[in-house]
């Protein structure tokens, strides 16, 4: 990214091509939606080439930087969204998430992302961090200006209040 | 330990991320407490789950669009250094008597900065905006605004009063594909008039790509009788030899008779009167 800041434009191919997939679904997890996922990614590579100026090294991993731009997007697009509710979640946005190697079937992970579904926006967020994308606690508590402690307090929430809706449901 | 205080660890006991002599406490209780045992199995469960939840892929579109936006980011950069370049030189050597041609003409390299930018801006907002369907279109009107902002450099610049500027002017015209009239016009004028002979040469290198058209062959024709510069006169009559080009045989044939006339752009005559 330091190339990137001094004018080495085209090697932030390089860091797209390794963080847009996380980066898409961190928004599919929070959005349910593809389209306004890839929509969101674009927006925020596209902040990454317009303020590759504002990056620095000393404030944390460039990662983290990308994550914290992912937030506040996400951020604008809730509150957009809360003016004109309506639409989203697409069927297919579920369809072949199961990665079958640990004998869970389709039907358990149909059920468990329901119940992520019902999680208030900031514990969904929390679990997509560390556990779906797994980002050490460190690294959050840069992105969420927040120490390890309080990270690893809201993680525990999380994961309690899923635990409840998800074993409520069978 | 307390059943409270070994849910606080449970995650990190589940990650094996605690210190082995806790970690060993907490294995303990739960051999011995049902409850947090229950409560730690079905964690372990959601934990394995998320981890193992595959990532999906996004669409093509996302890698392509990004790669368009970092090319138009790209170009605005090379823009800027042209703009800084431009300021460094006119910084450098403030010859008497410029200052205002100096001031407008980085006005109007600004104007020309902003407007990309605008552009830019403008096309990024249309592109988040809408969807696949109707990009053809996007892309058409597109690329006619950036013919138009070319040709608005290259008329801004095409009669600056620095001789580079002026070559980048000319060198504007050669990434139109399809120049209009006024465009076509301007770069004659520059190869007939312009007072530096690079210019002139630039001009005729962009026309070059065009001396199949009726008017630009024409004027090529017309032009060769005026040409002194002889590495322009050179050009012209092996473009409008390999063109087969008849009319300017006359031209040609006094150059031969001129005494004046450089032995090797006589040599280029000869050369191109044998083809005629």
């Amino acid at each position: 990214m330091l190339l990137v800041k001094d004018g080495h434009l085209s090697e932030l191919t390089e860091l797209f091509d390794r963080y847009q997939v996380p980066l898409y679904n961190f928004f599919l997890r929070l959005t349910l939606d593809k389209a306004t996922s890839e929509d969101l990614t674009q927006n925020l590579f596209y902040r990454v080439i317009r303020y590759r100026q504002s990056y620095q090294a000393s404030q944390g991993t460039f990662r983290t930087w990308l994550y914290r731009m992912a937030r506040s997007i996400y951020a604008d697009f809730y509150k957009q969204r809360q003016k004109q509710p309506g639409r989203l979640t697409d069927e297919g946005a579920e369809e072949g998430l199961a990665d079958h190697s640990s004998g869970y079937s389709e039907a358990d992970f149909q059920r468990l992302d329901e119940a992520l579904a019902l999680l208030p926006s900031d514990q969904r967020e929390i679990l997509v961090l560390s556990r779906y994308q797994g980002l050490k606690y460190e690294e959050i508590s840069k992105i969420k200006d927040l120490s390890v402690g309080a990270i690893k307090v809201q993680v525990f929430r999380a994961i309690r209040q899923l635990r409840s809706l998800y074993f409520k449901q069978s | 330990m307390h059943c409270k205080e070994v849910q606080a660890v449970l995650i990190e006991y589940l990650d094996q991320s605690l210190d082995t002599g806790v970690a060993a406490v907490v294995k303990k209780h739960l051999a011995s407490c049902p409850a947090c045992q229950q409560e730690a199995g079905e964690m372990q469960q959601l934990l394995l789950a998320m981890k193992d939840t595959a990532m999906q892929q996004p669409g093509q579109s996302l890698r392509d669009n990004f790669q368009t936006l970092l090319q138009s980011e790209m170009n605005m950069l090379s823009m800027s250094h042209l703009l800084e370049d431009e300021e460094k030189e006119k910084d450098a050597a403030p010859a008497p008597g410029q200052g205002k041609p100096a001031v407008l003409s980085r006005l109007v390299w600004q104007a020309a900065a902003a407007f990309l930018l605008l552009l830019g801006g403008a096309w990024v907002g249309a592109t988040l905006q809408h969807k696949k369907d109707d990009r053809p279109n996007e892309m058409a009107v597109l690329q006619k605004e950036v013919k138009e902002m070319k040709q608005m450099l290259l008329f801004s610049l095409i009669d600056d009063e620095s001789a580079s500027q002026r070559i980048k002017a000319v060198s504007y015209a050669e990434e139109l594909s399809n120049p209009d009239e006024p465009v076509i016009d301007a770069l004659i004028n520059s190869l007939n008039n312009d007072k530096n002979a690079n210019v002139r040469l630039a001009a005729l290198y962009s026309l070059a790509r065009w001396a199949d058209r009726a008017t630009v062959r024409d004027s090529l024709v017309v032009s060769l009788g005026r040409q002194t510069e002889p590495i322009v006169q050179i050009v012209l009559i092996n473009l409008l030899a390999e063109k087969r080009e008849t009319r300017a045989i006359p031209s040609m044939k006094a150059i031969l008779s001129n005494d004046k006339a450089l032995k090797e752009v006589k040599d280029a005559a000869q050369k191109g009167l044998r083809v005629l």
